[in-house]
């Protein structure tokens, strides 16, 4: 077989990388001459070859690899085999904490020691451990096999949902939801054939560590009756002239509200009711109404509908309730407390009609060498498939492409569909890394690492197991009705050199050709941006409340969050003063619904904004927030058929189309009755606050003051 | 936030200053906002080595201090974030009390203090320290170094790493991570008479550690203790002339790998940097929770 020796003494992990391929093309073996410890060796590398290192490598050797067989003759840093999909490496050595964390397949196979959270977020594949394992191993599990021959440490198996730890010694604590048995004979077989493979010695018996319950989180309650929901916060009637009892209203009502006596519907279990009109928009002769009741409180202590039904409910199921959509807070500040003020004489207005408004915008230039080019500054938010449904996926494709702007993967992997159709598609890369692999992050427009959400700061993706079917299960590699609960944070990123070290692996992985975006819920705003700049991100995206959700506990987006008014300034500000805000692209989202917010947040400092929530409307969206359990009347948030097929997706995509096509003309209206005829060109000398509070916090002058609220307080 | 390294030789005289700073260069990647290093018996113990931070007129301020204190010699150096360095030899004789009086007095900021010790620090990159303070050529016993990437506080010489606190001249502390229940322990401590300079975590680790030292606890113990009551992800290394100690979160959320061959002691973020010195030694990884302590 035909060797060939690359020395990575002088080289950077990029060049390395670049040549690793280049000869991966003509050879069947590589060996790499000192290795030094170099980072994200083979990242991504997608091929049939053998691979040997002749001395340690750093973090992430073999991330993403699909294929390569690679031996390790020292040591290996942190995050061995991170996210491979295929292939083996063998370390020779010990490896450091998060060995084949987030595999889909292949082998890892340690020789000595294993870190900490070996396997965690498994999703299929083995890893192998001659000596001992750390912390935390088979963290989140979902999938695939571990065997570690030695003991392993404490908390071993916490929070396994799925896939078997082998082990040959003994675990010094089980983690929750972790059960200790004896593995059966046939198993034992199984692993020592692994384990002959690589000639590592067998064992007569094992111990396995496999998953109590499949839903550790959100077990469906048991024991205790539910409480009704009493408090009403709509009121459902009915023009019985007009009705012909046909009883689609009592078909379509998620909540099973309705309920048909005789051929006469009734709001049997008005409580119930969340509002989302389906009932209305589905009767063929509008004989329902349904009204909200806003004054609905308890007797005494005022407290309102929403909290009292809430406290019954979390009676009923023992833990805090999931709602989807964004909050019912009322306090946070809307953009409505700020208003665009015209050019007259002082400065020409441009016409609207007749006069044109340039709406492109570049985003992520800085390091990219294929940069974002958008028809409008417009992207629309993550919206995982999963949270919604294929048609909606591909409806808002459909949708983005036709108008240049970006569509977004979220977090659940990407539909085949969604690619076709979308000219400029985000791919998502979230701290589950469901459907995340080499290809997948290849065939994405940007690369975005979510780091967080507006609508559940510090909290990850969610998704309910009554959304997890099959395709779904297949997507992100994870077992039918088990929740999707992605970690409040990735597991290799904890500060902010983790994070550079993250984005430099992730463009290894693509090359150094698309924008890596990161996106942020605000929270304490300044700091996180300049952290993002300073690690090399080429755009920023910062989700403030209100925000969208396809599932959250109710508890926390009623009572988290920063307000996105304020996180735009702040965020402008912080890349100014780091001196990055000419390389760094801005994009603000969270609450936006028309053009006008849009144009606020342009003229507030971004360059481009987010919208998710919104763009579902023109599908029949009614805010009820019944995203999160798969009820969904509009087919939106769901994965039922049934409701599915209430979907048209070509109207919808041509839905979402217009009303967006509304919604640039909108952005273009404001800038131009300011007298610009770019959007780009929006400040904030154009708006005026209406309330002290909206000028404090974004420092816009106050109306009839002609200063910001700031400088009367210097005063 | 950062790269963190240290080093132990059982012979005085030993190249600290050179192999800290071939340490730090190959943990710049994780840290290129500012770097710094702390090394011991690099200087007589005889006299004080004070290094200020003067934002201008450095003389006047030489001239203030010299008024006041028995100053063997002084020397003006530009630092990077544009600050002036002053740096002055004070007679051993002063007491730890008359130097912290002084420095409330001015309210000067100090970037060194100490009999055993000096701190190098700047913003920048690893060489561009270098260039203003040559630590490379110190030689002593050990010394710990840093290399950062800011997270919530200013980018300046004084906020660089190693952090000490004038309050107890000769302990540094380098630090990866952040502490979550800094206000918490902040103001427990200060009920036991701690009096903060900044609102930096690190600085909060060092009066803790002196806290408990002063209580009676070995440095061991003391350690144990840290890990027990501070929240977050951390990883650090504290100095002080008796030796190097060092602790992990409960969780192991941040890295710290040591090694040790023939009587050379070294501690670092990744192994990179290790091998800059041991090039063939076993690694040991420092398990979560876990403390060590290593003594000349
Ligand atoms: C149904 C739904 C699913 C979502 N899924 C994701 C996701 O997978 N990843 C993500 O980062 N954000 C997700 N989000 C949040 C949006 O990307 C976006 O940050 C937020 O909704 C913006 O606020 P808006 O809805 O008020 O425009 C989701 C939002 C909704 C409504
Ligand atoms: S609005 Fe929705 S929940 Fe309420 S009765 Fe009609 S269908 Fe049922
Ligand atoms: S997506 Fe469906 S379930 Fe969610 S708020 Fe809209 S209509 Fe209700």
């Amino acid at each position: 077989m035909e060797a060939v020796r690359i020395d990575a003494q002088n080289m950077t992990p990029k060049e390395l990388n670049r040549e690793l391929k280049e000869k991966a093309k003509r050879y069947k073996k590589i060996i790499i001459l000192n290795p030094n410890a170099k980072h994200y060796i083979a990242a991504g590398l997608v091929a049939d070859v053998e691979v040997e290192i002749e001395g340690s490598a750093g973090y992430f050797l073999g991330t993403m690899i699909h294929g390569p067989k690679i031996t390790l003759k020292g040591n290996a840093g942190w995050y061995v085999g991170d996210n491979m999909t295929m292939g083996e490496i063998v370390v020779k050595g010990h490896a450091g904490n998060g060995v084949g964390q987030y595999m889909y397949g292949g082998t890892v196979v340690v020789e000595g020691d294993a870190g900490d959270r070996s396997a965690a977020l498994m999703k299929n594949g083995i890893v192998i451990v001659k000596g001992d394992a750390g912390l935390m191993t088979g963290l989140y599990m979902m999938g695939g096999k571990v065997i570690v021959l030695g003991d392993l440490n404490e908390y071993a198996g916490e929070m396994i949902i799925n896939g078997r730890i082998y082990i040959g010694g003994a675990p010094k604590s089980l983690g929750k939801n972790a059960k200790l048995e004896e593995a059966k004979p046939e198993e034992v077989e199984e692993v020592n054939k692994i384990l002959r493979k690589y000639g590592l010695p067998e064992k007569d018996s094992f111990y396995v560590i496999v998953p109590k319950s499949l839903r550790p989180v959100y077990k469906p309650p048991s024991g205790t009756p539910a409480m009704k929901k009493l408090l009403p916060k709509f009121k459902t009637e009915f023009t019985y002239e007009l009705c012909i009892g046909c009883g689609v209203c009592a078909q379509v009502c998620p909540e099973k509200v309705i309920k048909m006596v005789g051929n006469k519907p009734v709001a049997a279990r008005q409580a119930d009711c969340i509002g989302c009109y389906a009932c209305v928009n589905y009767c063929p002769t509008d004989a329902v109404k349904v009204f909200r009741v806003a004054e609905s409180k308890t007797n005494r202590a005022n407290i309102d509908a929403s909290i009292y039904n809430y406290i019954r409910q979390m009676a009923s199921v023992g833990h805090p309730p999931v709602v989807g959509m964004g909050a019912e807070n009322k306090y946070f500040p809307s953009l409505d407390q700020l208003t665009f003020i015209p050019g007259q004489t002082s400065r020409p207005p441009i016409d609207s009609y007749r006069e044109p408004c340039d709406t492109e915008v570049i985003l992520g230039h800085r390091f990219a060498e294929k940069p974002l080019k958008l028809k409008a500054p417009i992207m629309i938010g993550a919206m995982s498939f999963g949270s919604v449904s294929k048609e909606v996926k591909i409806a808002l494709a459909k949708a983005a492409g036709r108008l240049g702007i970006a569509a977004n993967t979220g977090e659940g992997g990407m539909l085949p569909e969604e690619r076709k159709y979308a000219s400029i598609l985000i791919v998502q890369y979230a701290s589950g890394r469901f459907g995340v692999s080499a290809s997948y992050l290849r065939s994405g427009d940007a690369v975005e690492i979510k780091i967080g959400q507006g609508a559940k700061p510090g909290m990850g993706g969610l998704l309910l197991g009554e959304k997890v079917t099959e395709d779904i299960s297949k997507m992100r590699g994870i077992p039918i009705g088990t929740d999707a609960i992605s970690p409040a944070r990735h597991l290799d990123i904890v500060g902010p050199e983790d994070l550079k070290m993250k984005i430099e692996q992730l463009r290894e992985i693509t090359d150094w050709k698309v924008p890596i975006i990161v996106k942020y819920a605000a929270g304490r705003v300044a700091d996180d941006v300049k952290i993002a700049a300073k690690a090399g991100a080429d755009i920023i995206v910062i989700d403030g409340k209100p925000s969208g959700t396809g599932a959250t506990p109710y508890i926390v987006t009623e009572h988290t969050g920063y307000s996105t008014m304020a996180a735009v300034v702040e965020a402008h500000k912080a890349l100014k003063e780091i001196g990055l805000r000419d390389k760094v692209s801005l994009v603000v989202g969270g609450g936006i619904k028309t053009g006008a917010d849009a144009a606020k947040v342009l003229a507030l400092g971004a360059d481009a904004v987010m919208i998710a929530s919104a763009t579902l409307v023109p599908i029949g969206c009614t805010y009820c927030g019944t995203c999160h359990n798969g009820r969904c009347p509009y087919g939106i948030a769901t994965q039922k058929p049934e409701l599915r097929r209430r979907i048209n997706v070509e109207l919808a995509a041509k839905r979402i189309e217009n009303y967006l096509r509304g919604f640039i003309e909108e952005m273009c209206m404001f800038a131009q009755l300011a007298g610009k005829s770019k959007l780009s060109n929006l400040e904030k000398e154009d708006l005026r606050a209406l309330t002290f509070e909206a000028s404090m916090l974004t420092g816009v002058k106050l109306m009839g003051v002609e200063k910001p609220a700031s400088e009367l307080m210097e005063r | 936030m950062c790269g963190i390294a240290g080093i132990m030789f059982t012979e005085s005289g030993s190249p600290v200053g050179q192999k800290l700073y071939e340490m730090l260069k190959s943990l710049q990647h994780r840290g290129m906002d500012s770097a710094g290093t702390i090394i011991y018996g690099a200087k007589s113990t005889k006299d004080w080595l004070v290094r200020f931070v003067v934002e201008d007129e450095p003389e006047e301020v030489a001239k203030k201090i010299r008024y006041r204190l028995n100053v063997m010699k002084h020397d003006i150096k530009k630092l990077n974030d544009g600050n002036f360095m002053l740096e002055m030899v004070i007679s051993g004789d002063t007491s730890t009390e008359e130097l912290k009086n002084i420095i409330r007095k001015y309210s000067l900021s100090v970037l060194s203090i100490g009999k055993y010790s000096i701190i190098s620090k700047d913003v920048g990159l690893v060489d561009d320290v270098e260039k203003v303070f040559n630590f490379s050529k110190l030689k002593g016993t050990h010394g710990i170094g840093h290399v950062r990437f800011s997270t919530e506080s200013a980018v300046d010489a004084l906020h660089a790493h190693p952090f000490q606190t004038f309050d107890f001249p000769d302990i540094a502390i380098v630090h990866n991570g952040q502490i979550t229940n800094y206000w918490k322990r902040r103001e427990l401590l200060e009920l036991e008479g701690h009096v903060f300079q900044t609102d930096n975590d690190s600085e909060l680790i060092i009066h803790y550690i002196v806290n408990k030292l002063r209580k009676g606890y070995k440095l061991e113990e003391a350690l144990h203790e840290a890990v027990k009551d501070l929240d977050g992800p951390f990883a650090f290394l504290i100095s002080m002339p008796e030796g190097i100690g060092m602790a992990r979160d409960r969780l192991g959320l941040r890295p710290l790998v040591t090694s040790e061959y023939e009587g050379v002691f070294v501690a670092a973020s990744e192994e990179v940097a290790i091998r800059k010195v041991l090039p063939e030694s076993k690694i040991t990884y420092l398990r979560p929770g876990e403390v060590e302590v290593w003594r000349p």
